[in-house]
């Protein structure tokens, strides 16, 4: 049996019960290295088949995820069961009815930079050690197709590939330090092509934090590194989604077109962007994605909405109805939202002197998306005149929203981190106020 | 067919995989272990007294797991049908090898339903019971709870572990998770509390009346919170969930891939490590506890693992890969959220055993500190000791006595000099659930134990 006539199964059975249905078949392959200190460690690969059903039966509707070993019938008779628990729904409108399908994409497995690639981050984690550091690697990449059918028309396919670098350094100094960091990419080989800056760049600010100096002062110029200020701005990404609106917790309620971020300062959500770690162009519930503009020269501009957020407040879907990586039920999410700034915006150079650079991280996953506020462990970089050394130890608090309004430089690199509920934000390296730094 | 049955299906299907391996073992597979799973989990969002969000999943997929001389190596698929190990016999384990894909699996390959469609009803009414139970407890507790949201996972699952010189094992690994977060408003203020709930079993092991009324609490003393202070105090941590203090402070450094990579533990077994008053236990045979099971993901039969004894570091927590390569003793740590991803060595319940203080007199005894009473989870970087965790709910103590509500922070330490810091241990051990993030594979904990006070903790709220 082939995905086009499972996804057929599937469509007639639940027509045969009188119920409609949205299916989707995700084919994932994914591979992984870990090295550590020049040594392979670990290499694995996966293979995996996730089916995603939504069914409509009368006012209900029900969601399930299974492998394509479970016969149609059952998949169908489960999502009814299902359906039958759930509160009535209003019914969703059709997604555009589009085809653009192809079989071909069953067979396409990326080779990107996975011959030999435990080797290529062995050697790099060699070198590094030569240089006196302890370095592990760890890199994995991920090709999933993609196949939609729905009952209303639609049928579509298309091929994602997703790659992380998680990079753990250490080094013995006047103290014992330690640095983790991630990166993202489209593939491997755009890992791998970057790999030498990005180790160089983490021995030197591991190197600085391991020849610590003691806090002395109330710091108040501070710069957040871009991997960190992207964590922090994904706080903010809830907040401009319509269900937080419509829930009543968004901070951005009746406040579109008032100014929440500087002027020249625009937050635009983008799954296709060049260099973007994911090529998106449907979202989960088949709908075509595009650029939303969240925030445009530092005014509020729009909210992300899936279809039934769309339709409860009488707007279009933007495209923006995400199930994460193992299918589970859509709902709104920011799936690639990325920070600019106007060439006028002013800059930040990535070794400007005065600031307290916040290099790292602990505890962001802690933060509170509703209210903003978050409070968490870091450890900085200052220029004593005798070049970068750490300042370990530290707290930072503060909130999300208010931190938006507070940036006043911004640096010239484009760093991708997680988003709170899947996905990536961007950001470059950001010099901020309004934070209290406890030490 | 019966659960039984269902058992006696995935473990013969876990040998006739086990044998292929058995049959072909090449000379460089020192170890390895196979693993299927099966089940049907259903996971979602209940808010403003009603089902948002409601995702049912059946899984099923099987792992090869080999430890040879190269390292570890693996291969996963979704699917029962044993067919992965003929294909790594004749292929190899390589990355390269596994990246051929399978064609769509066979509906016929499937293991019969079982009796899922009956399950799964009885099972969906225990589970709405509860989340309603719960919601109206909240709101009946007070007034002023203004929305209650509870994001569930209830997962009935089963596993079968092999390994190729040992035999095969199944298990249960049933798990209700709540994750609750109760909003309270008194005027314009808004506090919110934070519950994470939990059992191995089934939602009817759990009281909706206590969880609710809990939960509502927490989301009304945090409206009265004055922000939280920043610098270092003395801070007392209330048990059970606030065990998260060992879990981060001590005993991810105590996890033998940590060890191998020179975590402030290495090379210390034998050593004070910790205030006398310190007794830790990993016990993966806790009843009820989240982190139990009787047997890890590596056919390791479940048993506790001593690691602080009295102050003294006495053990760590392997999985099969580091046991062998650092030459420890295997304990049945060696954990994966699924068939999807490796095992790696994590703690299943940490366990703090009680000391000898009341927590009235830990209170009294203070003169002016915070009462960690509620925290959430936390991050630590095992080479540095540096660690941080979520106070949700607490208090100023001035003069020996509770004081007002503190707003939610982030309390931080390093844990080599945290351990040696703690000067008081209750005898009130109490049971938390939370969930631990490793390598990206996110696994329910338990963590076990009494109140305790740290010395000093850095407090990192914005009030000077």
């Amino acid at each position: 049996m082939n995905v086009a006539s499972y996804l057929e199964s599937l469509v007639a059975e639940a027509t045969r019960r009188r119920a409609t249905v949205e299916a989707a078949v995700r084919h994932t392959s994914t591979w992984e290295a870990l090295t550590w200190s020049g040594r392979r460690l670990r290499e694995g690969s996966l293979q995996d088949w996730v089916v995603t059903l939504r069914l409509r039966e009368g006012e209900h509707e029900g969601f399930v995820t299974c492998t394509p070993a479970v016969p149609p019938e059952r998949v169908v008779a489960l999502a009814r069961e299902v359906a039958g628990r759930m509160p009535v729904r209003a019914p969703l409108p059709d997604a555009v009815a589009t085809d653009a399908w192809s079989e071909a994409e069953s067979a396409a497995v990326s080779g990107a930079g996975r011959g030999g690639l435990g080797e290529v981050l062995a050697d790099h984690g060699r070198r590094s050690r030569d240089r006196g550091f302890t370095t592990e690697l760890r890199l994995y990449q991920t090709h999933t197709n993609v196949w939609m059918r729905h009952a209303g028309g639609l049928r579509v396919s298309y091929p994602d590939v997703t790659a992380a670098l998680e990079l753990r350094i250490s080094y013995e100094g006047e103290q014992s330090a330690c640095l983790l960091r991630g990166y993202f990419a489209r593939t491997a080989a755009e890992l791998l092509a970057d790999l030498d800056p990005v180790v160089f760049e983490a021995e030197r600010d591991v190197h600085g934090m391991a020849h610590a100096v003691l806090p002395t002062k109330r710091y108040t110029d501070i710069a957040l590194h871009g991997l960190v200020a992207a964590r922090i701005l994904s706080m903010t990404v809830p907040a401009m989604q319509r269900d937080s609106v419509l829930e009543g917790w968004s901070h951005y309620r009746d406040r579109m077109g008032s100014l929440v971020a500087p002027r020249g300062l625009s937050f635009i959500e983008d799954t296709q962007r060049k260099g973007a770690p994911c090529h998106l162009p449907y979202d989960d519930e088949g709908t075509p994605t595009r650029q939303v503009p969240l925030i445009l020269d530092g005014r509020l501009e729009g909210f992300l909405a899936d279809r039934r957020t769309a339709a409860a407040t009488a707007t279009a879907s933007t495209g923006s109805g995400w199930g994460g990586v193992l299918g589970a039920m859509p709902s709104v999410r920011g799936a690639c939202t990325v920070l600019s700034a106007d060439p006028s915006f002013p800059r930040v150079a990535p070794d400007e002197a005065g600031l307290l650079w916040v290099v790292q991280t602990q505890g962001m996953h802690l933060a509170n998306e509703i209210t903003g506020d978050f409070s968490f462990g870091a450890s900085g970089l200052v220029d004593t005149g005798d070049g970068r050394r750490g300042v370990r130890n530290l707290t930072v608090a503060g909130n999300a929203f208010a931190l938006l309004e507070n940036i006043r430089a911004v640096g010239e690199d484009l760093y991708y981190g997680p988003g709170m509920g899947g996905g990536f934000v961007a950001s470059p390296h950001l010099k901020v106020g309004g934070l209290s730094v406890g030490h | 067919m019966s659960v039984s049955e269902w058992d006696a299906e995935l473990l013969a299907r876990c040998r006739a995989t086990r044998d292929v391996l058995v049959r072909r073992r090449r000379r460089d597979w020192r170890d390895g272990s196979v693993f299927l799973e099966r089940g049907v989990q259903m996971t979602g969002r209940y808010a403003d007294g009603g089902l948002s969000e409601w995702s049912c999943s059946e899984v099923a997929g099987t792992s090869i797991r080999l430890n040879t001389d190269a390292g570890l190596r693996y291969r996963a698929e979704s699917g029962l049908d044993g067919s992965i190990a003929q294909r790594v016999v004749e292929n190899g384990i390589d990355v390269e090898a596994g990246l051929v894909p399978a064609s769509i699996s066979a509906p016929a390959s499937t293991l019969a339903p079982a009796d899922g469609d009956r399950d799964l009803t009885s099972l969906t009414e225990e589970l709405l019971a509860l989340l309603r139970g719960i919601d109206a407890a909240a709101r009946e507790a007070d007034g002023r709870v203004q929305q209650v949201i509870i994001m569930f996972e209830n997962v009935r699952r089963q596993v079968a572990v092999g390994s190729l010189d040992g035999g095969v094992r199944a298990d249960n690994r049933d798990l209700v998770y709540l994750m609750m977060r109760v909003v309270a408003m008194d005027g314009a203020t808004v506090g919110a509390g934070f519950y994470t709930p939990g059992v191995t079993g089934v939602p009817a092991d759990l009281d909706p009346a206590a969880i609710g009324g809990e939960a509502a609490r927490r989301a009304v003393a945090a409206l009265s919170a004055r922000p939280a202070p920043v610098g270092h105090f003395p801070v007392v941590i209330g048990g059970g969930r606030g065990i998260v203090l060992m879990h981060e402070a001590c005993c991810h450094a105590l996890e033998s891939d940590e060890v191998e990579r020179n975590s402030i533990y290495a090379g210390r077994l034998g050593e004070a490590i910790a205030s006398p008053l310190v007794s830790i236990v990993d016990d993966p045979t806790v009843a009820g506890a989240v982190g139990s099971y009787g047997v890890d993901d590596e056919n390791n039969p479940a048993r506790p693992t001593t690691l602080v004894e009295e102050g003294t570091l006495v053990g760590f927590l392997t999985d099969r890969e580091t046991s062998r390569r650092l030459g420890l003793p295997a304990t049945a740590n060696g954990r994966c959220v699924s068939y999807r991803e490796p095992p790696i060595p994590r703690m299943t319940n940490t366990c703090l055993a009680p000391g000898p203080h009341s927590v009235e007199e830990i209170i009294a005894g203070t003169p002016r500190g915070i009462y960690a009473e509620h925290v959430a989870g936390g991050e630590v970087i095992e080479h540095t000791g540096e660690f941080v965790f979520r106070m949700t709910n607490g208090y100023y103590i001035e003069n020996g006595r509770l004081g007002e509500p503190v707003a939610e922070t982030t309390l931080a330490g390093i844990g080599s000099q945290v351990l040696m810091d703690i000067d008081a241990v209750a005898g009130d051990p109490q049971l938390g659930a939370a969930k631990c993030g490793k390598s990206g594979q996110v696994v329910p904990v338990g963590v076990s134990g009494p109140t305790v006070r740290v010395r000093s903790l850095l407090v990192g709220g914005t009030r000077r």
